[in-house]
């Protein structure tokens, strides 16, 4: 489904914060990228949501190589690949609901599309009694999880989660590890980027370590390493 | 692009404006000044060549003839004149008829009259020529040595006074034309380079929010019109105050205006029934302009900060 081949990304002729990294990722799987600050996750994150483009190589998503892709076909392929991120990325002055349905409105969806989608969604996160709050109001944990709402509401094949624990207090990391692993069972490929030892060692999934922009480690039952 | 997608791209749009309502008002009052100058150039512009149109038709040459010229002489003229072609009207006025008209407009002048106990005015043909250019034509045909032993010693005809308020007014034209392209175009910058700087300020504003729409997969359209949208709100905005603006500077200000361009305060007031009747042509040429300018310079901003 997902495939780096050979992928560097160079800024300027000094840093090379990715060098040569190659791997797979099947339909079905749920795959934690690890590493210290400045080992390249975060850069493989920006380069699969086609935020930035590599020095060299192939990223193949679903038998298409996205660095060919055109600017006009840039909103549709993110619409396959949802994001969420350590800070949220919410609009404060909107509603839990209209968050969600913002992401539809910009995809051009009908309002009784939106209608149907929003509760169903915010159903799936546990957040249908919170749907009138705004952002504000709501814990650390209960924002990521309508961030994570937003991501899923084109129903994407890809979810790539960027440190979504960074900010959360334990009880809310578990919550979100838990509806991370819900959402995976349906079949949606999840990618963890993450540096929660804690969070690594304890889902015994498959773990990608960066280390200096290489891939150091990949092992299908992985632990912490670093 | 869809209907839906078009209301939702205006929804961001006045929402932004809203948002942004002190930038809003800065850009709408640019707009506005703009506007202003250039409606009240070409307003000054439009009254002046009318006037001067005006003028030359009504202004004419009036040819005075020596007190004792025949009548039949000046008839023969009269007669002469009315076979060319650019002549559109001969009228003699005769000594008594001249005497008839002073009286009438200067009554003040009948004890002076019963003083002198002649009748001291010539008598004078009234010559509508019409292309106004041909005056002068028509001023050598009567100069010709035929006519000369006919014509007054003093003055003979009204040909300088005429070339001289035309000519006047003409310079004046040119003076408004001048400096009205030169302060709009000035005026057209600034509003540019501030429409452009206020788009690219809420750009920078809402670049979280453009952030999202990228992430959730909004097209480049969708992310990019809004400010577009947002743009033309200041020119129409600019162009209701800018026609309002008009409209009461003309009907307060006519006698102000007229004394400053030396015109009569009807053509003043002509000009302002004129925009009163044809008011929603100014507001869509205003609109024209605005929209223009405005929807492009959003458009380049949000091109260079997007």
């Amino acid at each position: 489904m997902i495939a780096f081949k050979n992928v560097s990304k160079e800024y300027g002729k000094s840093i090379r914060a990715l060098d040569n990294v190659s791997f797979g990722i099947e339909r079905g799987e749920f795959v934690t990228l690890v590493g210290p600050s400045g080992a390249g996750k975060s850069t493989l994150i920006r380069l699969l949501t086609r935020e930035e483009l590599p020095s060299s190589g192939e990223i193949i998503v679903a038998g298409r190589d996205i660095v060919k892709l055109r600017p006009k076909e840039l909103p549709y392929f993110r619409r396959k690949v949802g994001v969420i991120f350590q800070d949220f990325k919410l609009l404060p002055q909107k509603s839990v609901a209209e968050n969600v349905a913002y992401a539809l409105e910009v995809s051009d969806a009908p309002p009784d599309e939106i209608k149907r989608k929003v509760p169903l969604i915010l159903d799936l996160v546990g957040l249908s009694h919170r749907m009138q709050n705004l952002p504000g109001e709501l814990s650390g944990g209960e924002r990521q999880r309508v961030s994570i709402a937003r991501a899923l509401v084109h129903t994407p094949k890809i979810l790539i989660a960027d440190e979504p624990t960074g900010n959360l207090d334990p009880v809310s990391t578990w919550e979100i590890i838990e509806l991370l692993f819900k959402i995976n069972k349906r079949g949606t490929i999840v990618v963890l980027a993450t540096h929660d030892r804690e969070v690594v060692n304890t889902l015994k999934k498959r773990v990608v370590t960066l280390k200096d922009g290489k891939v150091m480690s990949d092992q299908e039952r992985g632990t912490y390493l670093l | 692009m869809s209907f839906l997608s078009l209301f939702r791209i205006a929804k961001l749009g006045f929402q932004s404006f809203i948002r942004n309502r002190l930038l809003s008002v800065a850009a709408i009052l640019v707009m506005t000044t703009t506007l202003l100058i250039i409606y009240i150039f070409a307003v000054l512009n439009l009254g002046l060549s009318q006037f001067t149109n005006t003028l030359q038709g009504t202004i004419d040459l009036v040819v005075y003839f020596k007190t004792d010229a025949l009548e039949a002489d000046i008839s023969a003229l009269k007669q002469r004149l009315s076979t060319d072609g650019s002549v559109k009207l001969v009228t003699l006025v005769s000594k008594e008829e001249a005497l008839a008209r002073l009286l009438k407009d200067h009554p003040e002048q009948k004890r002076t009259y019963d003083a002198v106990g002649t009748n001291p005015l010539p008598p004078s043909l009234e010559i509508k020529v019409d292309p106004p250019r041909d005056i002068a034509r028509v001023r050598d045909i009567v100069n010709s040595p035929e006519y000369l032993p006919l014509l007054s010693d003093k003055k003979s005809d009204s040909y300088a006074d005429t070339k001289d308020t035309i000519d006047k007014l003409l310079g004046f034209i040119k003076f408004v034309k001048t400096t009205g392209i030169a302060t709009s175009v000035f005026f057209v910058l600034v509003s540019f380079l501030v429409v452009f700087n206020t788009v690219k300020l809420t750009t920078f504003t809402r670049r979280e929010e453009i952030e999202i729409m990228r992430l959730v997969g909004a097209t480049e359209s969708f992310v990019r019109l809004p400010f577009v949208f947002e743009g033309s709100l200041y020119a129409f905005f600019g162009s209701i105050l800018a026609t309002g603006g008009l409209v009461l500077i003309l009907h307060s200000f006519a006698n102000s205006i007229a004394g400053v361009i030396q015109m009569p305060v009807a053509s003043v007031d002509k000009m302002a029934q004129l925009v009163d009747v044809k008011v929603w042509l100014v507001f869509l040429a205003g609109l024209g302009i605005s929209g223009l300018i405005s929807t492009t310079c959003s458009y380049l901003a949000v091109r260079r900060s997007l």
